[in-house]
């Protein structure tokens, strides 16, 4: 929902309501006593009239309301009368001041069931016998089977519209915004039980519509004050970031304009918001005078994070920050041949790890800004191969387990050979000795040949002629120099069209944001 | 990665382990308690150690111990100084004589062009302690006797000879000179002993049926020489075995003819003493003989050791029942040539036992060489009995040697020598000999088979094994 910041006419009205209720009939009628007093001495008749009627005095009730329309002229009088007569069963008089109020109502929405009632009253009277010769009493005539209550619900009321400046056009319409009375100001209309709206149309002036609720018999006067405009102020907003986007009252998406800014605002408190991708948002009130410009200083601070963007050559490549989960490095919006992600981190230094299977490991401390966005790019380079390193350790292996078995071959001969040298039988041609000899120094050669594969198998694995995985670090950018940054969490754009009214300096206007 | 300090760890660890083996494995050969030494480079000849020779000899640097082997007729005879006063030089080869095989025996018989090969020299070896008037050069440092017995062809092939004597001198290290016998007797010189009885020291040189009694300064003096003829019974055979013992009155000289009345199986053992009773003159005879019947042969092996300690060397003997022990007072009461043989043993017979222990299984060859010596240094001879043909650990004719010690009135055996991996076919104990080491007198074990000496320092006696007192590990004389 976007809001029409600056109504290009405002309505100022000052609106007095006069109904049953005690009211000022001098400010209800514009200050002239004479109105005022004509209006007060008719409501005065009308309650008066309802009361008597309300004690059956209908013929009483009835002169009441015939005083309060000399009061104050109004057909909703007129009507009353004819319905006091009806209840008390005068059907010509009820006729009489039913076709008073069609004469004077021509244009009245219930003329028809008005006029279809009169036919009806005069139908009763013409069936009525006629009037027995002796003089003896007329024979009751029932013109109406409504109760004294259903018909007091019919009464109606007199509703004055007042403007300034007098002239206005004035419509009622109904809650199907039919009109059903219309005039020009000062002007007054009978209305039934119900609820209406006035509006109030003037060339000059800006229209004014007010809803209303109506009660039966009851005088009302409502005074409208007529203005061409709201009242503006001048309003400047300056924060200490060039490009942060001012909200005035309300903060939505699209109302925003860059600062510094000036422009007219309506009087009055308004809200502000400020802010800037990168930055706080910040939310002031200022009030606006019309007599002095009002300034609105802000100080935009950076938010305390960062993001940090991920870019490598290797898809499912995975990272870690700061030694902890991380995430995973895929193909996607980066370009071809390109896996990114983009990490959201607290600001400060991060220790940023990229690994993959059959790659070196890369690592990085990257200083991350608040409220920027450092791209590293990480080149990763395979890792040589372990082959030769396995084999040579393998070949280690099996010569150690060689050298092993040789010199457990040595040792059954050592023991063999001392324990006769302990029974004193052992000769210097011992053939044992030589073979202990071949054993022994088979099993250092396997040794040694094993401790030697088993350091060249070391200096494959140590060995690297391959280059490092290499990593660059761009500049970091501020958010809101990044085109369509958004804000970690923020909804998806969806595809679509909206329009989007904006606030300019010289008005209101509409936008068109086409989302792809 | 972190491991592989601990890996080289391990290999160096392994390493060391292994290079501590490589070096007892690679010094084990200068410590170990048998010492044992095959032919010389180009010895081609096999069986090294059929026939060995040792003696302690004064020298000026101490008494030397010298030690001669040959693979029997037809080789060369090695000859190794073992020790010299203090110094142990183990198996310091010092000469070999005849060698090499093909060279000329003696440039002094230009008719004679029986080479070394066919003289059948190193079949008797004899060392002797000095040998003065041999020709003009002094040889008082030990001399060694070596037996040709097939020596005497020349170029044309006619018998110029029926054996022959070489005479070595260890301190000039030549030989110098040569005797031969013209006479019926043939095979001269295939054995040999040195009879220090008498009044003049004599050296008993075998030949076929005699026996050649020459004086030791007489050695190269042809006409000097006595000859001893066997009976008229006896054949070839006798002088294949000569043992001389010392006793009263002069001693004696014991001859084996352990195949006597040849391919008969028979053997005969007979006693040769002077039988003149005019010291100014001297008549060997034989004065005593006894003839045993059936395969085992009388004598094969001889030996001379005073076992009683009565001052008379006893003669032992190998004989069917095993080593029969002839009194050694007894013979030299012998002094009249006789008709009858009537010599009997003594009751002790060494027999090689049922279960001889050490793995060692005797076999029908036991005795067929005899020595005797202080192995223990207890002040008592033991009794060395050599078994070619003993099964060892299972291998056939393996050999060993069985130390027989006094136990009371009899003998009891004690230990075995033996080759810790015994060989078949080796033969241990086929030649034996005793020899001073240091003050230690030392067993020297032939082992023809496999061609090599074994020294055993540690016998295997309570008084001669590894850690004895007075002994360390091995036995060698320190």
């Amino acid at each position: 929902m976007q809001r029409i910041a600056f109504p290009g006419l405002a309505l100022l009205p000052l609106l007095a309501a006069l109904s049953a209720a005690p009211a000022r009939s001098d400010e209800a009628s514009g200050g002239d006593p004479a109105v005022a007093a004509a209006i007060e001495a008719a409501r005065q008749h009308a309650r008066e009239g309802e009361r008597l009627y309300g004690q059956g005095a209908y013929a009483e009730a009835a002169q009441e309301f015939l005083l309060a329309n000399q009061s104050r002229p109004s057909s909703a009088f007129v009507f009353n009368v004819g319905l006091c007569f009806l209840q008390a069963g005068d059907g010509p008089s009820a006729v009489r001041y039913l076709r008073r109020y069609v004469e004077m109502e021509p244009n009245a929405p219930d003329r028809a069931a008005v006029e279809e009632r009169v036919h009806e009253i005069e139908a009763a009277m013409q069936a009525a016998p006629p009037p027995p010769p002796d003089g003896a009493p007329p024979a009751t005539i029932v013109i109406t089977r409504e109760t004294a209550e259903e018909t007091r619900r019919q009464f109606k009321s007199s509703v004055n519209v007042e403007t300034e400046p007098a002239g206005a056009s004035v419509f009622v319409e109904d809650r199907s915004g039919a009109v059903v009375a219309q005039g020009v100001s000062p002007m007054t209309a009978s209305l039934s039980e119900g609820e209406y709206v006035l509006r109030i149309e003037h060339a000059d002036f800006a229209t004014e519509r007010r809803p209303i609720v109506v009660e039966p018999n009851v005088v009302y006067v409502y005074v409208f004050r007529l203005g061409q405009d709201e009242f503006y102020g001048m309003l400047r907003v300056v924060a200490n970031v060039a490009g942060a986007r001012i909200f005035v009252d309300v903060h939505e998406r699209g109302a925003a304009t860059p600062t510094p800014w000036q422009g007219p605002v309506p009087v009055g408190e308004h809200r502000v918001w400020v802010e800037l991708e990168g930055y706080e948002t910040v939310e002031r009130t200022v009030t606006v005078e019309t007599s002095r410009p009002a300034e609105l200083r802000v100080e935009l601070e950076r938010v305390d994070w960062g993001e940090l963007e991920l870019l490598t050559n290797v898809d499912g490549a995975t990272y870690a920050i700061d030694d902890g989960p991380g995430g995973t490095l895929a193909f996607g919006r980066w370009g071809e041949g390109v896996a990114g992600a983009i990490a959201t981190l607290p600001a400060g230094r991060h220790r940023v790890t990229v690994t993959a299977e059959g790659m070196k490991d890369y690592s990085e401390t990257v200083e991350i800004g608040r409220g920027q966005r450092t791209k590293l790019l990480v080149r990763l380079n395979p890792e040589p191969s372990r082959v030769s390193a396995w084999v040579s350790f393998g070949v280690a292996a099996a010569l150690f387990a060689a050298g092993g078995a040789f010199g457990g071959v040595a040792l059954d001969i050592h023991d063999d050979v001392e324990a006769d040298r302990a029974a004193g039988r052992l000769d210097n041609n011992d053939p044992r000795l030589f073979d202990g000899l071949l054993w022994s120094v088979g099993a250092d050669v396997a040794f040694v040949a094993g401790a030697a594969l088993a350091g060249l198998g070391l200096y494959y694995a140590l060995r690297d002629p391959l280059p490092d995985s290499e990593g660059r670090r761009e500049e970091p950018r501020d958010f809101s120099t990044i085109e369509g940054w958004a804000p970690p969490g923020a909804p998806p754009d969806e595809p679509g069209a909206e329009v989007i009214p904006t606030l300019g300096p010289t008005g209101l206007g509409f936008g068109l944001e086409v989302r792809f | 990665m972190r491991r592989s300090p601990r890996v080289v760890f391990l290999a160096a660890a392994l390493v060391a382990a292994g290079c501590s083996f490589v070096t007892e494995f690679w010094t084990f050969d200068d410590d170990t308690p048998v010492v044992a030494f095959g032919r010389p480079e180009n010895y081609e000849r096999s069986p090294f150690g059929a026939v060995l020779a040792v003696r302690r000899v004064p020298t000026p640097e101490g008494d030397a111990t010298l030690v001669a082997v040959s693979a029997g007729p037809g080789s060369a005879a090695e000859t190794y100084r073992w020790s010299v006063g203090d110094r142990l030089e183990t198996d310091r080869h010092v000469a070999s004589i005849c060698s090499p095989i093909s060279a000329r025996v003696d440039e002094r018989d230009p008719t004679d062009e029986t080479t070394c090969d066919d003289s059948g020299t190193g079949a008797a070896l004899l060392w002797l302690a000095a040998a003065a008037g041999l020709g003009t050069d002094p040889c008082d440092e030990g001399v060694l006797v070596v037996g040709q017995p097939n020596a005497g062809r020349n170029a044309l092939g006619e018998t110029v000879s029926y054996g022959r004597i070489a005479v070595y001198c260890a301190a000039t290290d030549r030989t110098v000179g040569t005797y031969r016998q013209r006479s019926a007797t043939e095979h001269l010189g295939r054995a040999l002993a040195d009879w220090p009885g008498g009044d003049r020291p004599l050296v008993a040189i075998g030949a076929d049926n005699a026996v050649w009694l020459a004086p030791v300064d007489r050695l190269i003096a042809p006409g000097d020489w006595t000859p001893v003829w066997a009976s008229p019974r006896a054949d070839p055979a006798f002088g294949s075995a000569l043992a001389a013992g010392r006793a009263a009155g002069g001693g004696w000289l014991a001859v084996g003819a352990s195949h006597l009345v040849a391919r008969s199986g028979d053997s005969w053992l007979a006693i040769v003493r002077d039988t003149n009773p005019d010291p100014a003159t001297a008549a060997y005879e034989v004065v005593a003989c006894r003839e045993d019947a059936g395969p085992t042969p009388l004598g094969g092996g001889l030996a001379a050791a005073d076992l009683d300690g009565d001052g008379n060397d006893e003669l032992l003997a190998q004989g069917a029942a095993g080593i029969l022990v002839f009194d050694g007072a007894g013979l030299a009461a012998r002094g009249t040539a006789v008709a009858t043989c009537d010599l009997e043993p003594g009751p002790a017979v060494l027999s090689c036992p049922a279960d001889a222990g050490d793995d060692v299984e005797c076999s029908a060859e036991f005795g067929a060489a005899i020595a005797a010596g202080d192995l223990d240094a207890d002040g008592a001879s033991e009794l060395l009995v050599g078994d070619p043909g003993a099964t060892v650990a299972g291998a056939a004719r393996a050999g060993a040697v069985h130390v027989f010690v006094r136990d009371g009135t009899g003998w009891r055996r004690a230990a075995a020598l033996r080759d810790a991996v015994p060989e078949a076919g080796a033969r241990l104990g086929a030649a034996l000999a005793v020899g001073p080491v240091r003050g230690r007198s030392e067993p020297f074990v032939g082992s023809p088979g496999s061609g090599e000496v074994f020294v055993f320092y540690c016998s295997g006696l309570p008084g001669d094994a590894p850690n004895a007192p007075g002994l360390g590990e091995t036995c060698r004389p320190e």
